[in-house]
């Protein structure tokens, strides 16, 4: 009685995700989690809040060619994190953790929604939880918004609605405005609402006015782009279907996750028939299994990952891509997979006693796997040597391979970012170990350029502090020196390298 | 088991303290992440309250024994919580800066009177071979509430010394000494430059009782001190009494929770809570059809700190509907006015014998000076109106000036009067409101506890008198959604006093604070507004 109700339990996949990535509490802040959200000023002031709610996320950290995507009603929630609990590592890795648990009990109650057994949706959901691709997403603070926007779609589609056509048309539209103004990639959910039979009403055919869903909510989210939402149309269906192709691969063998993936392309042509595949073969395939309420499930977790695919490809398009969007994916998946389990238990493939313990024992297995994920995002080191042995021949492994030594002061070895650097000239993570490169290559100019970008994002890091001083002074711009030093004398007080340049400025004005 | 239930809840209330407090010594926890847990603890209360209602709405109810052992633990968090977990501000559990004021205030009344708390205390320090301490600091000077350097104001004729007696100034000059041997020299600073002693003749004749027991002494002035906590425990206890468990652990939830009236002003102190306690016994013993009584509390109150007397707007307009309706004055009602005259002129005629009938004439003059100054911790509606929000106000603070607050003040002033028709016009609106949502109320003790938004509409009080927000607790009782609006902002106000953006100067925090109690005002007011006109309802008759 008790297993059986344990099983049915959305707190069971509450659970299991608490379980999968609660390590991951004792992890520091990594990559952008520090700029984002412990040293931004605009989080401490109601001034800071009105900067935030109208500037796009990657202007706020100084990105060269910002892309636009705007979030506002994720700055507004990481203002009010900062707000209440300030930076404490812990504390983000913790909510982050809840948010997880909880968009796992909505994915079970929405899989349930359309009319799947309780306990299929509770181990898909479990799965989902488990799952080593929603590591990322737990485990940097700044990819938050993938989660809560993911909860707010969830919840919609295990919701009934308000009454009326009319009224549920509003409510989606309102819903999918939340959800795209925490996240732009959640322009797909009006699609979604309009299957969702609980949105739509049981047994009948989506109400018109959900039909027009997607075109007002889309209009509604024009401004969180800022600008227009699709590139060049074959990049984009190019980009579209390599995280398709990525994804794919991430959630069968997630064993090399990273948050910088260079997606391999297949061409513009082999993408857009591939994605027409994709859609054509899912099609064919709930055609096939039609008849059965079940169906439902599948489909929507067909579109939900072909929607997720779509709309995060205009960002893969522009820079390297991440593994965290895959988070989008395992919840897609997860919709099939209780299908596939329903199916299972329905046609008594595995003995009846097997069934029920078949998807909780794979979920075991792969909490191992998700700890290990956890693990790897521990700080930025442990980040690195996880890159650079899992990927060593791709290019984003050798990048790590590189910044990890010239961390290690061996900039010899560190070359390999200026082929980085000039490959991704809008990367800005190599910058700093490109300009040192340069600067120890006998080349201060070059490595001004790297440097001087890199330490106005990132002046809370001392090395990159080091590494601007050192270029300007071999550069002779010393007024330059003087006003970076007045700059930053109030905010990092009493850091040593000031102190230095402080006393080489004057001697060298001295010398004069 | 039903005559019982007073003792039942005193005794739980007593284990809630004890626990709380031995809990509270041994988890010293900073003061944010004590703000975080009393946040914690009323969305808790909320969310619980809300499920709870659900719950009864749609099957079957909790049970009642459930509900009052989680009531009982939510309070006995709250009580923790109060005491900050265990950080007091002020070492050794008593508060030396208020103690100070109304410790001395009251023992020396016909020597100190209103004006020369500080001066007087510096005189004596010079007597004590203490001059070095004056030579740096500022003293307020409580003839036009402004600080002078210590040496000028020493320049002036002695206007202390011939008031005291010779043995009267050996006391004074003991108690002095004590104080400043408990305290370092930047705290006895800030005690010189506070706003001196304000207390009401009548507290004051009461409070001389008490301190002439004895010298000041860390175990007499803990005695004192501990006064507070039995009129917690009778705070607690009478709503208990009055309107049962349930409002008493919300009383404490939100007591222990908001902010306004947190610890660290009022815990420690020499009879602080007299007239909240006066004030709640006003609202139990009208529920208790009391009424001589109720009149009578509410006097005391009223004598004590004079904005109590706000609270008889409600029943005023109650009775003065049932007396045109009946043509006369109904005999509770009646009982209610004999009650509240009679204990005001008792009052004043024991205060009059025990600090002398001038002493009314010198609170009255002094109280006028001090009002006129803003402080940085008042709240009310006019705090609202005063407020900037180009932080001008903030930067016209000067900490090298002899005041650093006198343009900060004479911007809050002459802001204040620029709106002056806004906040006439914001307080005829909610007096309007007021008497229209009392025109159905039957309730003298509901009208009596919502006077509550007439008050703060009306004046400015320094923020840890809005502990009389305590008394609109028992509303509950006729509004559910009365425990969700409270227990809501008591912590709102906690998350507001941990958030930089709005609390990061006095004059933020007391801002954000008032706007967050005048929205709970209003919101009182919406949840009692009449729904529906109804032809057969009759207008108050009955208490």
């Amino acid at each position: 009685m008790l297993r059986t109700t344990l099983r049915e339990s959305p707190w069971t996949a509450a659970a299991a995700a608490t379980l999968a990535h609660a390590p991951t509490i004792a992890n520091r802040l990594t990559l952008d989690d520090p700029a984002l959200l412990r040293e931004s000023t605009d989080l401490r002031t109601l001034r800071g809040l009105v900067h935030l709610l109208s500037t796009p996320r990657d202007a706020l950290l100084g990105e060269p060619g910002a892309s636009p995507v705007f979030r506002p009603l994720a700055a507004a929630i990481d203002w009010l994190v900062w707000e209440i609990g300030r930076a404490h590592a812990p504390t983000l890795h913790a909510l982050s953790c809840i948010l997880h648990a909880i968009v796992a009990m909505l994915l079970a109650r929405a899989i349930a929604a359309q009319g799947v057994a309780r306990q299929a949706a509770v181990a898909a959901a479990c799965l989902f939880a488990v799952h080593p691709a929603t590591t990322e997403v737990v485990a940097s603070a700044s990819a938050r918004p993938l989660a809560i926007g993911a909860g707010v779609a969830l919840y919609a589609l295990g919701s009934r609605g308000p009454a009326g056509s009319a009224k549920r048309a509003a409510w989606g539209a309102a819903i999918t405005l939340i959800a795209v103004l925490v996240h732009e990639a959640f322009v797909f959910l009006p699609l979604l609402l309009a299957m969702a039979p609980r949105v739509t009403g049981e047994g009948k055919a989506p109400a018109p006015a959900i039909g027009g869903l997607a075109a007002v909510a889309f209009v509604a989210s024009v401004p969180a782009w800022r600008t227009p939402l699709l590139g060049a149309p074959a990049a984009t269906i190019d980009a579209a279907a390599g995280l398709l192709l990525r994804f794919a691969r991430d959630l069968v063998f997630p064993s090399d996750l990273s948050p910088f993936v260079t997606l391999p392309s297949v061409g513009a042509g082999a993408a857009a028939l591939l994605l027409l595949v994709a859609a054509v073969g899912v099609g064919w395939l709930v055609r096939w299994i039609n008849g059965s309420r079940h169906a439902r499930s599948l489909a929507l977790g067909a579109a939900w990952t072909l929607g997720a695919v779509c709309a995060l490809g205009p960002a893969a398009a522009r820079a390297p891509a991440s593994d965290r969007g895959a988070y989008l994916v395992v919840v897609g998946a997860a919709f099939a997979v209780a299908y596939a389990l329903e199916a299972l238990g329905r046609r008594a493939l595995l003995p009846a006693r097997w069934a029920p313990y078949l998807p909780l024992v794979v979920a075991a297995a792969l909490v191992p796997l998700t700890w290990g994920r956890g693990g790897a995002w521990r700080d930025d080191a442990a980040l690195l040597r996880a890159e650079a042995a899992d990927r060593p021949g791709d290019v984003e492994g050798e990048l790590a391979t590189a910044l990890l030594a010239s961390r290690a002061g061996d900039f010899a070895a560190s070359r390999g970012c200026l082929s980085y650097v000039a490959a991704h000239p809008m990367a800005m993570r190599a910058y700093l170990c490109a300009g040192v490169a340069s600067l120890t290559a006998g080349e201060p100019r070059a490595a001004l350029g790297f440097v001087q970008p890199y330490a106005s994002r990132y002046p809370y890091e001392e090395h990159a502090r080091r590494a601007l001083f050192a270029a300007l002074f071999a550069t002779g711009q010393l007024d330059e020196v003087d006003a970076v030093l007045k700059q930053w004398e109030p905010r990092f007080r009493p850091s040593p390298e000031l102190a230095e340049a402080r006393s080489e400025l004057t001697r060298r004005r001295g010398a004069r | 088991m039903r005559g019982h239930r007073p003792l039942v809840f005193g005794a739980l209330l007593g284990v809630a303290i004890v626990v709380a407090l031995g809990v509270a010594t041994h988890f010293e926890m900073g003061e944010h992440t004590a703000l975080r847990l009393r946040a914690a603890i009323a969305f808790t209360a909320l969310a619980l309250s809300i499920a709870e209602a659900r719950r009864r709405r749609r099957g079957p109810a909790t049970r009642r024994a459930t509900i009052k052992i989680v009531a009982a633990l939510l309070a006995t968090l709250a009580v923790g919580a109060y005491y900050n977990c265990g950080n007091p501000v002020y070492s050794g559990l008593f508060h030396r800066h208020d103690f100070f004021h109304y410790f001395l205030g009251a023992k020396y009344p016909s020597e100190l009177g209103y004006t020369r708390i500080y001066e007087c205390t510096a005189r004596a320090q010079i007597a004590l071979g203490q001059e070095s301490d004056l030579q740096y600091r500022s003293i307020r000077d409580l003839e036009n509430d402004t600080l002078v350097p210590g040496p000028i104001l020493m320049a002036r004729p002695d206007t202390c010394r011939p008031r005291f007696s010779d043995e009267r100034w050996r006391m004074f000059m003991d108690d002095v000494a004590w104080f400043r041997s408990t305290t370092d020299f930047t705290y006895w600073a800030g005690i010189q430059a506070d706003h001196g002693y304000n207390p009401s003749p009548v507290w004051t004749a009461i409070g001389h009782a008490f301190a002439s027991l004895h010298a000041a002494s860390r175990p007499f002035i803990l005695a004192l001190a501990s006064l507070d906590l039995l009129l917690y425990g009778g705070i607690f206890g009478a709503l208990g009494w009055a309107f049962g468990w349930r409002t008493a652990c919300l009383a404490i939830v939100f007591w222990g929770c908001q902010v306004p009236a947190n610890h660290n002003w009022v815990s420690g102190t020499f009879l602080r809570q007299d007239w909240l306690f006066a004030l709640v016994m006003t609202v139990a013993c009208l529920k208790k059809r009391r009424f001589f009584g109720a009149g009578a509390w509410l006097g005391f109150s009223t004598m004590l700190r004079l904005f109590p007397a706000v609270f008889v707007v409600g029943p005023l307009l109650l009775i003065a509907r049932s007396a045109r309706a009946k043509r006369r004055l109904a005999r509770p009602h009646a009982r209610f006015l004999a009650g509240g005259i009679v204990a005001s002129l008792v009052l004043v005629v024991f205060a009059a014998v025990a600090v002398g009938p001038r002493a009314f004439q010198e609170f009255a003059a002094h109280i006028r000076v001090h009002e006129s100054v803003p402080a940085a911790n008042q709240m009310g509606v006019p705090t609202i109106l005063m407020h900037d929000l180009d932080g001008a106000q903030d930067a016209s603070l000067d900490a090298l000036a002899p005041d650093p607050v006198a343009k900060w003040r004479s911007m809050r002033v002459e802001r204040l009067r620029e709106l002056r028709p806004v906040h006439v016009g914001v307080l005829v609106g909610v007096v309007l409101a007021f008497a229209f949502v009392t025109r159905r109320m039957r309730r003298l003790w509901a009208a009596a506890a919502l006077s509550v938004v007439v008050l703060f509409a009306a004046l400015q009080v320094a923020c840890y008198y809005c502990a009389f927000f305590l008394v609109v607790t028992p509303l509950a009782r006729l509004h559910r959604r009365v425990e969700a609006m409270v227990l809501a902002t008591a912590g709102a106000s906690a998350l507001l006093a941990v958030m930089p953006a709005f609390s990061s100067t006095p004059n933020d925090e007391y801002g954000t604070q008032s706007l967050l109690f005048f929205a709970l005002s209003l919101a009182l007011l919406a949840a009692f507004w009449p729904r529906k006109a109804s032809a057969s309802a009759a207008p108050a008759t009955t208490p």
